[in-house]
């Protein structure tokens, strides 16, 4: 690992991802000559702005006859995040690093404060002077502060753009698995409401890389 | 029902986030407040130590369901009993000509004041309209010594709000139809309950369209926004009235509504016209509650205390109810302006039959959200 730290969550991707060939570039060039000629800072702290929609599902049991209901509503947060590193390649155009975040925001409709809690792991491809090219995997939890029960795992699919170094575009559709549902007995049955488990497809958040901060 | 996020909901949102930037930018949003909180919303903390029967029975009073939010009554209290007035003052004016909805929120007071003396140790017994030489007198309730009666109903008194957001695609369950029917023990007040796919259509159809005729009528929309309260010091001065978080609009919606300011009164009317098209006619089913078609003040209040009834019932049970009478008020409409009977027919339509007389309209079912708080008047405003 030639002394380089890595997050927690991205570990297990360092251990498959990392191979000897790779690891020899590192070993041959000094640290500092190589953070000069990167295209970023391996450590930089970011603060986003994002911008998604999610569904919730009503579930009525009347009767012994389930009956679902579904609505989907907005939801922003801003998070603070860190860019870690991960890998990188020989062609030094083309890396994949992390991206470690938490943040909090409302709902649109129901004004529920969403805390949401991510790692994602990019492949980066500096395609231009000022534009760099990522997408990858993310995982994460969306903690429902307001009713716990309503939380709900994310799997996404993050992708998008650096524009010199600095402003971030990413469109990130997800998966969401609910955590948990609200349910209460009703006239004739049971009622419940969760998170929908589905394909969440709009995302977008606008994210500031600090880079005066990077190390 | 599968909903999400439309066209209009974008522009909406896109529309009220530049205006909140704008103000923000004029360092003019400092107007909004929160929901359920200050002293127009105390008196739902009941009965909060109260012990005395004749104030637990004349705070569960004010709480009843009533039309606009307009609070009507004048109660006076003793010991042995507790009259209950009708305060004409508090009319909905050109919305209510009959003053139909006015009766039918006095009868709702009465049944929670029935209900409260009786958990709290009291028979009430009821005297409807005891004095034909004053008219604002409308029930004469005598309390006597008796062992407590206390059911969930009245455990309903304080979280009963009328909910006037959307509820869920379903069906009403197999016995909700008769477990209301069993709640309604005046004799002279029926039930239609309508609950298959061609009677909902034409319910939501016909309030809908009631709906915009209301809207084209300009003294019932004056009179009908002018019981709408914008801000948080109208809404501690007049702890009455319409509010935005009773809506039924979600918390977005709510938050630009209040920082943005008093609305015009067509956007007013173009809100709820989407609210009525959209949210406030999903239900599992409508129902009416009718009188004879002689519509005498008592049946209106017998109306009452068996809508009352009901929504307390349906609360205690985890559904929802919300009242429906645009196409009751556009009836009387009608009838006080001499028009030709189009609104009047549509409810014959809906009751299956024109030898009774529509009282109340209201939609009930499995809501997805909770309903928040209305203002109330505190009892020592209508105390006489």
């Amino acid at each position: 690992m030639t002394g380089r730290a890595t997050s927690g969550a991205t570990v297990v991707a360092l251990l498959i991802l990392r191979c000897p060939v790779l690891h020899a570039a590192e070993t041959v060039r000094p640290e500092t000559a190589a953070r000069r000629s990167l295209p970023y800072e391996p450590w930089v702290p970011t603060v986003s702005l994002a911008l998604g929609s999610f569904d919730e599902r009503l579930q009525v049991r009347v009767d012994g006859m389930d009956y679902d209901s579904y609505r989907g509503q907005l939801r922003t947060f801003l998070a603070l995040g860190l860019v870690h590193p991960v890998l990188r390649f020989a062609d030094e155009r083309l890396w994949f690093d992390g991206h470690a975040a938490f943040g909090a925001g409302p709902t649109f409709y129901t004004g529920h404060w969403h805390l949401p809690f991510r790692e994602e792991l990019s492949l980066a491809f500096a395609a231009g002077r000022g534009l760099t090219l990522r997408g990858g995997l993310g995982v994460g939890v969306t903690i429902d502060a307001t009713a716990s029960s309503r939380s709900f795992a994310e799997l996404g699919l993050p992708m998008g753009a650096t524009f010199f170094r600095t402003i971030e575009l990413i469109y990130r559709p997800l998966l969401s698995v609910p955590l948990g549902s609200e349910s209460s007995p009703v006239f004739g049955g049971q009622r419940s409401l969760a998170t929908r488990p589905g394909v969440l497809p709009f995302e977008l958040s606008l994210r500031y890389r600090i880079e005066a901060l990077g190390w | 029902m599968n909903t999400t996020l439309r066209r209009r909901d974008w522009l909406k949102l896109v529309a009220h986030g530049a205006g909140g930037a704008l103000l923000v930018k004029q360092g003019t949003a400092c107007s909004y407040y929160s929901a359920e909180k200050g002293d127009a919303y105390a008196p739902w903390n009941f009965p909060e130590g109260e012990t005395r029967p004749e104030m637990i029975s004349a705070r569960a009073a004010i709480l009843a369901a009533n039309p606009h939010n307009s609070q009507p009554w004048a109660l006076h209290v003793t010991e042995s009993g507790i009259d209950l007035h009708a305060d004409f003052t508090r009319s909905l004016g050109t919305i209510d000509g009959l003053l139909r909805e006015l009766y039918i929120g006095l009868g709702c007071a009465l049944e929670n004041l029935v209900i409260a003396a009786q958990a709290s140790g009291r028979t009430a017994d009821v005297q409807l309209l005891p004095d034909a030489t004053n008219p604002s007198l409308v029930a004469s309730v005598s309390l006597t010594p008796a062992a407590p009666n206390k059911g969930p109903l009245f455990d309903a008194i304080a979280h009963r709000h009328t909910n006037r957001g959307r509820y869920a695609n379903a069906p009403p369950a197999a016995g909700l139809s008769a477990e209301l029917g069993a709640l309604v023990t005046e004799p002279t007040v029926e039930l239609r309950f309508l609950a298959s796919d061609v009677d909902k259509s034409s319910f939501r159809a016909s309030t809908i369209d009631a709906t915009k005729a209301f809207i084209d009528d300009r003294e019932m929309s004056r009179d009908s926004n002018s019981w709408y309260r914008q801000s948080a010091d109208d809404i501690l001065q007049h702890r009455d009235g319409i509010t935005l978080d009773a809506s039924g609009n979600g918390a977005v919606t709510r938050f630009f509504g209040k920082s943005l300011g008093r609305p015009s009164d067509a956007t007013a009317n173009s809100y709820w016209l989407d609210g009525t098209s959209g949210d406030q006619t999903t239900a599992s089913a409508f129902c009416i509650l009718s009188s004879p078609a002689a519509n005498g003040r008592d049946d209106q209040l017998r109306v009452g205390r068996v809508y009352q009834r009901m929504h307390l019932w349906a609360v205690s049970r985890g559904l929802a109810a919300q009242p429906l009478n645009q196409i009751a008020e556009m009836q009387d409409r009608e009838e006080t302006k001499g028009l030709p009977p189009r609104f009047a027919t549509l409810l014959n339509d809906l009751m299956g039959s024109s030898a009774r007389r529509a009282q109340m309209l209201f939609r009930i079912g499995y809501p997805w959200d909770d309903a928040l708080k209305s203002p109330r008047r505190p009892i020592d405003w209508v105390l006489l």
